[in-house]
């Protein structure tokens, strides 16, 4: 969505010191750790608010089925420790987490949360991160050619088609495509995953990778027509240089700065699966198992995914953190 | 005072009626007008004006470098060949290598991100059949003419941990590297402290008595022009309303506002609590240039004449021109 | 030995062709530049006539949105049987059901992102106004709040809440969808408290609340402007995804989302049904981002 673009903070240029050679490994160490100091609370706090949220729902997870045995509905309350007290159902809840136990699922009872994260995530992970390299490949390629042709016929056609990936939404583009190559030309299968097989793969994938395309594609031009303006690029052309190593050398990197941004949560975002194109698609990812999840309360599903994404996300944003300081040697270390 | 360069020396760069215009949201703006100069071999001339009069502008349209919404036309010649809208590929054969600039601002005017050695070995290596270790070699010899200490540790830094002095040096190293005919400096003291800026100073003096580069000093600190240009010209509204050899330009000014600069350099004689006298009245709108004279809104002189007529820049004492509709004086 | 006033930044910028013998007020230059600007004219003008339709649709068309009809059961779109856009399984009218549903989408739109608005910038200012220890508990809080994923916190919200009524649905969009402008009103407040008239309200003793409202609030909104019209189509569009999922607009109130869910089911023997919500979506999507657009190009023109 094209306001990410304002999420994006520039890099910080003001702070001015540098470090070397072993220094450099150790403070890096250093900044991670830090990193995490931050961010193992973040993730607590997610999981205290997400299981708060749920608690206080009116209505539980069994109140679909009506005819249900008043004693058979306590047994059960009682094998999921429903009765008591919610710190101690917290306690519970996080201890088991800490070992790598998300819980049972309440409506496939035979089946553990982490269980349905294991089968659908890679499912999720593996759509996700094609249609992000697709669209981190093509975006910057669309972006650079437009901030390099401003305002001229080709930027116009780029920004176009980048803002029609942006407008369409996914649940338009997804089906009109599998109508178009599915239905009408019969190319490609329109439903179900076929364990993994590349034609089931493609449509998901380009539905994804549209919007990711638009949205990259116009961070990348901004960044490259900010950097284009800077001081040291007029300096590089006054050395005669030529324009392609103006581009590559000087101005890349630091144009590119915005899409990393981007790229970070982005990248997490569609590991967790696209729950639109999932539902689109028939495919057994863990964006589907978290819709089903919430529609039927199935709590222990919903949170188990929430708190996994969460977890991705903050990965993310630290990788993005650390590829700053190879990006631009100036980026303060110490914050 | 300076080895006045010979006038029959071919000229280095020649400019005719050099204009430059910008599109802008409001109308098209004539930043620089009519400029015409003449800098030879081993001249150092200086051109000042206050900010907005087109000084930088004029050398930017020279070295082929305006913003995309700047034209520019008239004549521009360098070694005898014209190079005014000069394709970019014929240009980035020149720039670099005959004539180089050097920026205003040496904190932003190097890529942060590449380290000062590769930033500077590239300029050769684009240009010259050189193998790394050569390029090397060349670049720590310049950065120590420009007098950087440790220079063999500044290669490998990035520009950040040099400091501003530092920084100008290493422009003006990089600009030196392919031993360019001209140099043109863009205010390449104003950023810097003052004890920097004579360090800085003390290196174009040392490149005027031991080169033959013919240096183009852009600033608006008479005492820079004075300390080392052979001549001058006066910018105004983008045009040149004085030029002439430094010392007659000092001593016998031609124009009001030239007169006017020079009263506003505050002297060591003059009582250190009074403030030096500054040129009354707003600098002039470049969108909305009064008709005549642009500087006859702020002229004490103003006679009917300069609200009607713009004057033209004419021969007032041997090589030194003004354009003022006053007589000359005796 | 510099001259004393030649370094006078003032003078370059009299002369910048944006300042100088303009006598236009900045507001009124960037309208003017944002009207000269066809692609976010053209937005205003489409989601002018889109709201206009929406509202008074009921005058244009006898039908009701429940209206069925049992002969014209999935005809397809024509103008003599007086169904412009087709019919659906139910034999309604789409064309009606279109712009009934534009209602609902841009209402929900424009007032998630109201609420989201107002939390931002009440949050917002109040953490930078204060500044010190609040200001970093509240951005700390931001912080955390960045690290859920937006549609899946919506979900839950939406389903913890129960009731399916467009009320809940937009209220968590807003509930959700206000850090960043939060974010941006703070940073903007750091500047404005700076400020003289806000000193001068401190020292004759105007209370915290009163300074806030009238000098703070003002001051700083202008800054999300640019934000709040991309923040529309977001939550268009947010509010759509749940709907198309099952999870927002319930019939028989409808909306784009659901229509072209409803539509991408009957895809295959009524494409029109996913064709003309789609259509109307998209433009609607497309109409905002390029007023978003021309409005940041028109306050910030070093952009373009
Ligand atoms: N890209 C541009 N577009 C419009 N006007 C410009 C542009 N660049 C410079 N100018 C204008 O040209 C005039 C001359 O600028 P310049 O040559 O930089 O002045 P200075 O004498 O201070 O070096 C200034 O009034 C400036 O506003
Ligand atoms: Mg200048």
């Amino acid at each position: 969505m094209c306001f990410m673009a304002a999420k994006c903070g520039a890099v910080s240029s003001n702070a001015l010191f540098h470090l070397k050679g072993r220094d450099a490994g150790r403070v890096m160490l250093k900044l991670i750790a830090r990193r995490l100091m931050v961010a193992i609370p973040t993730v607590f706090i997610i999981i205290v608010l997400s299981f708060l949220i749920i608690k206080m729902a009116p209505g539980g997870p069994f109140d679909a089925e009506a005819e249900i045995d008043p004693e058979i509905l306590a047994n059960l309350e009682r094998a999921y420790y429903l009765d008591r007290p919610i710190w101690e159902q917290f306690w519970r809840y996080f201890t088991n987490l800490l070992q790598g136990d998300f819980g049972q699922s309440f409506i496939f009872r035979d089946r553990s949360v982490a269980d349905i994260i294991i089968q659908g995530f890679p499912v999720s992970a593996q759509i996700g991160l094609w249609a992000i390299f697709i669209g981190a490949f093509g975006g910057i390629a669309l972006g650079i050619i437009a901030a390099l042709r401003k305002n001229s016929f080709v930027d116009y056609g780029v920004m176009t088609v980048a803002m029609t990936g942006i407008a369409v939404p996914t649940f338009v583009t997804a089906p009109t495509m599998a109508l178009v190559f599915g239905l009408y030309l019969g190319l490609l299968p329109i439903s179900g995953w076929g364990g993994g097989a590349l034609p089931n793969m493609i449509l998901p994938i380009a539905a994804l990778a549209l919007p990711k395309i638009g949205v990259i594609a116009r961070i990348t031009r901004g960044g490259m027509l900010e950097v284009l303006r800077a001081n040291y690029v007029r300096t590089a052309r006054s050395k005669g240089l030529r324009e392609s190593i103006v581009i590559w050398r000087h101005t890349l990197r630091a144009g590119l700065t915005p899409v990393v941004s981007y790229l970070g949560p982005a990248i997490a975002g569609v590991m967790t699966g696209s729950v639109v194109i999932e539902q689109i698609f028939g495919l057994p990812g863990i964006g589907r198992s978290f819709v089903e999840g919430a529609v039927n309360r199935d709590y222990p599903v919903v949170m188990g995914i929430t708190i996994l994404y969460a977890t991705l996300i903050i990965i993310m944003n630290l990788i993005v953190d650390l590829s700053y300081r190879l990006l631009d040697p100036r980026v303060e270390m110490s914050k | 005072m300076h080895s006045t360069p010979r006038t029959d020396d071919p000229p280095v760069l020649e400019c005719r009626d050099l204009a430059v215009r910008f599109a802008g949201d409001s109308g098209e703006v004539c930043a620089v007008n009519g400029v015409n100069l003449t800098v030879r071999a081993g001249e150092c001339f200086g051109v000042v004006g206050e900010s907005g009069s087109g000084k930088s502008q004029a050398f930017m349209a020279v070295m082929g470098l305006l913003a995309e919404n700047g034209r520019a036309s008239g004549s521009v010649k360098l070694n005898g060949r014209e190079i005014l809208n000069a394709p970019r590929k014929t240009l980035n054969a020149i720039r670099g290598v005959e004539m180089s600039f050097i920026f205003q601002d040496p904190m932003s005017s190097l890529t942060p991100f590449l380290r000062i050695g590769d930033q500077m070995c590239e300029t050769l290596i684009e240009h010259s059949k050189i193998s790394r270790d050569e390029a090397r070699n060349r670049v720590l010899e310049v950065l120590e003419m420009v007098r950087i200490p440790a220079a063999k540790r500044r290669f490998g830094q990035f520009p950040h941990e040099l400091s501003g002095g530092m920084r100008q040096r290493v422009m003006i190293a990089q600009a030196l590297l392919c031993k360019p005919a001209l140099l043109i400096a863009d205010e390449p003291t104003t950023a810097l402290d003052v004890t920097v800026q004579a360090e800085i100073l003390d290196i174009f003096a040392g490149l005027k008595k031991h080169t033959n580069t013919a240096i183009v000093m852009v600033t608006h600190d008479l005492g820079v022009i004075a300390s080392i240009c052979d001549s001058v010209a006066v910018m105004y509204a983008g045009r040149i309303v004085e030029r002439g050899a430094a010392e007659g330009v000092f001593y016998d000014p031609q124009h009001p506002y030239t007169r006017g600069l020079l009263r506003s350099i505050p002297s060591i004689t003059d009582d250190p609590n009074a403030d030096a006298q500054v040129i009354g009245g707003q600098p002039p709108n470049l969108l909305n240039l009064p008709k005549g004279c642009h500087f006859r809104p702020r002229c004490e002189n103003a006679m009917a004449i300069c609200a009607q007529e713009l004057p033209p820049l004419l021969e007032r004492k041997p090589q030194h021109f003004g354009a003022c509709h006053l007589e000359v004086t005796p | 030995m510099t001259v004393a006033g030649l370094d006078n930044d003032k003078a370059a910028a009299g002369a910048k062709p944006d300042a100088g013998g303009d006598s236009r007020s900045p507001a009124r230059r960037a309208f003017d530049r944002f009207m000269r600007n066809k692609s976010a004219v053209a937005g205003l003008i489409i989601i002018g006539l889109m709201t206009v339709t929406s509202i008074f649709v009921p005058i244009l068309s006898p039908k009701d949105i429940q209206t069925v009809s049992w002969e014209y059961v999935l005809s397809p779109p024509s103008l003599e049987t007086g169904y412009w856009f087709g019919t659906d399984v139910n034999g309604r009218d789409l064309f009606v059901r279109t712009f009934y549903a534009g209602r609902i989408s841009l209402a929900i739109g424009l007032l998630a992102t109201a609420i989201a608005f107002m939390i931002g910038v009440i949050y917002g200012s109040i953490s930078g106004y204060f500044g010190g220890a609040l200001d970093s508990f509240m951005m700390r809080v931001c912080d955390v709040l960045y690290a859920l994923p937006t549609l899946f916190f919506i979900i839950i919200l939406v389903t913890v809440l129960g009731a399916k009524n467009i009320f809940i649905v937009f209220m968590c969009i807003g509930a959700v969808e206000w850090l960043t402008m939060a974010r941006i009103v703070r940073g903007q407040t750091l500047s404005v408290k700076q400020k003289e008239y806000v000193e001068a309200a401190k020292a004759i003793g105007l209370p915290t609340s009163k300074i806030l409202a009238r000098y703070i609030v003002p001051n700083v909104t202008s800054a999300v402007i640019v934000y709040v019209t991309l923040l529309i189509p977001v939550n268009i569009l947010i509010e759509s995804y749940l709907s198309f999922l099952g999870l927002g607009v319930q019939e028989p109130l409808t909306s784009w989302g659901l229509l072209i869910s409803q539509g991408s089911v009957e895809m295959e023997n009524a494409p029109w049904l996913l064709f003309f919500p789609a259509l109307f979506l998209t433009v609607t999507l497309f109409a905002f981002n390029f007023i978003g657009d021309g409005l940041r190009d028109a306050l910030d023109p070093k952009d373009r």
